[in-house]
């Protein structure tokens, strides 16, 4: 790794709060007496701040209403596998086709 | 951990990097509920994960990767679009600049400067060594540094 890439990583962990005590105290040293880290810095600052544009939220309402949806796929994935453990033991097979139609037919109402 | 915890912690940071990816909002709906899904019928792996937020961004980029692969290019979706939202000049600018780079080296800025992920973090997420990853973040920023120098693209 360069000089240039070292003060790379050193800025940008300043910037994102990650660095360890000894790396943060050797980034501020540098801030005052190095010009190249300063301008590495101002790079990274620039940089941060322009892809921050490109965070897109999740909007509140969207986000329950998936969390809901979400909900549902994990109850049908349970139910499945409960019913299933239960009816192989004790359905005969030449009923599961019906079965599968029932359960299509249900899981289609619940989504709407 | 419990789920609803994740899915309170961890929805936005899956759905701006799906957004980030793909054009299409229904699709990455769609990715958002394969995902935690998947992470709920997976819970008990989350105890040995060293970060929650990478280890579901790679099961969203994983899903992503499957579904691209199962929907090839002929559909009306674009990797790394410009999400539906509005766009200021400067979102543009940024958006030009990062189409110059590769898909794997999108996805590592995005992740460090957006998603403030590590470089383990990227590496987790994308099954990649670390020390590759380290390499095509320095040469991504490099040419991003320039571009932000020189104002322009071309």
């Amino acid at each position: 790794m360069t000089q240039r890439e070292e003060y790379m990583d050193l800025a940008l962990g300043l910037l994102q709060d990650t660095l360890a005590p000894d790396e943060k105290k050797r980034a501020l040293l540098l801030i005052e007496s190095d010009r190249e880290f300063l301008a590495v810095l101002q790079l990274e600052l620039a940089l941060k701040n322009e892809l921050a544009s490109l965070k897109t939220p999740l909007p509140e309402g969207e986000k329950k209403q998936l969390y809901l949806k979400i909900k549902g796929s994990v109850g049908q994935v349970l139910y499945k596998a409960v019913l299933h453990t239960v009816l192989n033991a004790v359905m005969p097979k030449m009923l599961w086709p019906v079965m599968r139609i029932f359960e299509r037919s249900v899981f289609a109402n619940e989504q709407l | 951990m419990d789920f609803e915890v994740l899915y309170q912690e961890y929805a936005d940071a899956v759905y701006g990097y799906l957004v980030f990816k793909l054009k299409d909002r229904q699709v990455v709906e769609d990715i958002m509920q394969e995902t935690f899904l998947a992470a709920h019928q997976g819970i008990e792996r989350l105890q040995k994960v060293n970060s929650p937020k990478a280890w579901l961004l790679s099961i969203a980029h994983n899903k992503m990767v499957d579904f691209l692969r199962r929907h090839p290019p002929e559909l009306p979706l674009q990797l790394e679009s410009q999400a539906a939202s509005s766009h200021t000049p400067s979102n543009l600018y940024v958006q030009e600049s990062l189409q110059q780079l590769d898909e794997v080296e999108r996805t590592i800025v995005y992740g460090l400067y957006v998603e403030g992920l590590t470089y383990r973090e990227l590496a987790e997420m994308l099954g990649m060594p670390e020390g590759t990853v380290k390499s095509k973040a320095h040469y991504a920023r490099k040419r991003l540094y320039h571009w932000l120098k020189e104002g322009t693209t071309s």
